[in-house]
């Protein structure tokens, strides 16, 4: 059975996340921010596809032997 | 030898008539100043020109090369700066009005090194607001406009860089790359930008647009100033925490090797969507050349490459935003709106996305990496269009799509700034309108002498670095 696809962006999820950010927004800025947020959103949704199950990202911490 | 013709010499060049003394830095840093004076009103490639130290300077070289401590090629020579770079006693605003008064107490690591190497700052160039966009119509300093037409864009981020060196305002420049902010312009504007390798050259000092894809480099008017630059630039920083140790080769000692016996791909896919015409013929005869000059050409696959510009674009927008931050709360009415859309878009990213985002990464380093047993350059369009005109926002390509100025002109060089890869763009033709094209040459990491070689041969093959833009009054 096919993964279920993720759900859109949408204006509701996006102010919510607004406000976690602290962003105090119009609401012709969250209108205008729609679009933008909502394209990286699916976007980053397709990432699924290169098969990423066993890989782990690249760490910037690290530490020098003493 | 005229004020017209110093300009516009490639510092290789220049370098020699100051060593033999035949030319003096005095001189020469007044031809830019008295330019910069003559032409950037119009061209608002730089934010603040340093006109009196860089006297100042020129005198102290004047005075070193006459006394026998000639220090090497960029000893004298006038450069300029894009104004992310931190430098000692001068502004650097970062092309916004959060950093208008900002003045650091010491040099970037590269700056240093510049000074170092003898070069003298002529002053500080005009970018996008904090390097986040791909126009440098920057509404704090003014709209920087292309030498070759000045109704077009610049490029961007190093906007107001690639303009002072196409207009012949500096010998060579200095730019930042998180997203093709150095290749992006060099081709809009027709000269050379090198984008390292990520660890090559110290960030150490640099106003951060994206930790962990800023790279810095050279623009410059020949492959051949290009690699005298990094040549000065590159190796080890303690101060940089992504600095690599590797050693830093000798980039002449290859340059002029020329193509024949280099194994060279031309991707199928995605660096040939959406382009102009005129483009792809012009990079796939540049590709012909190398061809002629005897390298082997293969068409390859290279189904990855989409993904790498939304996992870059989401660990660019991340990485933006958490510096931002306490801006963004604070002083939202301080940014441009361009940017603030952009940062605020940042703030939206989840951690688990950008986790997701890192963990591609490493697929695709590993992916693109693997084509380096195969082939030793990857050959690209720079940009897919001639540049823009300054009101364009979007383009509508045939197929219906529209895509915005930013992720149009972007779009090739993106990939690179995920993966790290070092990258050059080199002037490969002109459109019908006189709009400079680039061609993007790709090599495995760490290998920009073989870039530098490539985009080398190119250049000698094809000469198109002859030609200038006009200014006005015949300069």
């Amino acid at each position: 059975m096919a993964e279920p696809a993720r759900p859109p962006l949408d204006a509701e999820t996006l102010e919510a996340l607004a406000r976690v950010a602290g962003l105090a927004l119009s609401a012709e800025e969250q209108a205008a921010l729609l679009p933008p947020a909502a394209a990286i959103h699916a976007a980053l949704g397709r990432l699924e596809a290169l098969g990423l199950a066993d890989t782990e990202p690249p760490y910037i911490f690290r530490l020098a032997a003493e | 030898m005229d004020a017209r013709e110093i300009a516009f010499l490639p510092v290789a060049t220049l370098a020699e008539h100051l060593r033999r003394r035949d030319l003096s830095p005095v001189e020469v840093t007044r031809v830019f100043l008295d330019r910069i004076a003559a032409y950037d009103r119009d061209l608002a490639s730089y934010i603040t020109v340093t006109a009196d130290s860089a006297l100042a300077e020129a005198a102290a070289a004047e005075r070193e090369i006459a006394a026998g401590q000639y220090r090497g090629p960029l000893h004298g020579v006038p450069v300029s700066i894009k104004d992310l770079f931190y430098t000692a006693g001068v502004r650097t605003t970062a092309g916004s009005r959060i950093l208008g008064d900002f003045v650091p107490t010491e040099d970037a690591t590269v700056v240093a090194r510049l000074r170092g190497a003898g070069a003298i700052s002529l002053g500080k160039t005009n970018l996008e607001e904090f390097a986040f966009g791909a126009t440098s119509v920057n509404p704090h300093y003014g709209a920087c406009r292309n030498p070759w037409d000045r109704e077009r864009i610049a490029g961007g981020s190093s906007g107001g860089s690639a303009a002072a060196l196409a207009a012949g305002l500096c010998s060579v420049t200095l730019g930042t790359d998180s997203g093709g902010s150095i290749r992006q312009p060099a081709a809009l504007c027709g000269v050379v930008g090198l984008k390292p390798t990520y660890g090559r050259v110290s960030r150490h000092g640099v106003v951060p647009l994206s930790w962990s894809q800023d790279h810095v480099g050279p623009l410059a008017r020949t492959v051949r100033d290009a690699a005298l630059v990094l040549a000065a630039i590159a190796g080890a920083d303690p101060r940089d925490p992504a600095s690599s140790a590797a050693p830093v080769p000798d980039y002449l000692a290859t340059l002029e090797a020329g193509a024949a016996g280099l194994r060279l791909a031309l991707p199928r896919d995605f660096f040939f969507d959406r382009i102009d015409p005129q483009v792809e013929a012009a990079v796939r005869q540049a590709a012909q050349t190398l061809v002629g000059l005897g390298a082997t050409l293969e068409e390859i696959p290279l189904p990855q490459a989409a993904h790498t510009v939304t996992a870059g674009a989401a660990i660019l927008f991340a990485e933006a935003a958490a510096y931002h931050e306490p801006w963004l709360r604070t002083r939202p009415q301080d940014y441009g709106p361009l940017i603030l859309g952009r940062l605020r878009v940042g703030t939206t990213i989840l951690a688990t996305d950008l986790l997701q985002a890192q963990r591609a990464r490493g697929v695709l380093v590993a992916q693109t990496a693997a084509l380096f047993d195969r082939f030793d350059a990857l050959l690209t369009p720079a940009v897919p269009i001639g540049a823009p005109r300054q009101d364009e926002t979007t383009i509508q390509w045939p197929d219906g799509v529209v895509e915005d100025i930013r992720g149009t002109t972007l779009r090739y060089t993106r990939p690179f700034n995920l993966l790290g890869f070092p990258a050059i763009s080199v002037p490969c033709g002109f459109t019908a309108d006189g709009l400079p094209i680039g061609l993007q040459v790709v090599g495995r990491p760490f290998a920009e002498a073989t870039v530098l070689r490539v985009a080398r041969a190119y250049e000698a093959a094809a000469d198109w670095g002859a030609r200038r833009p006009v200014l006005g009054g015949g300069a």
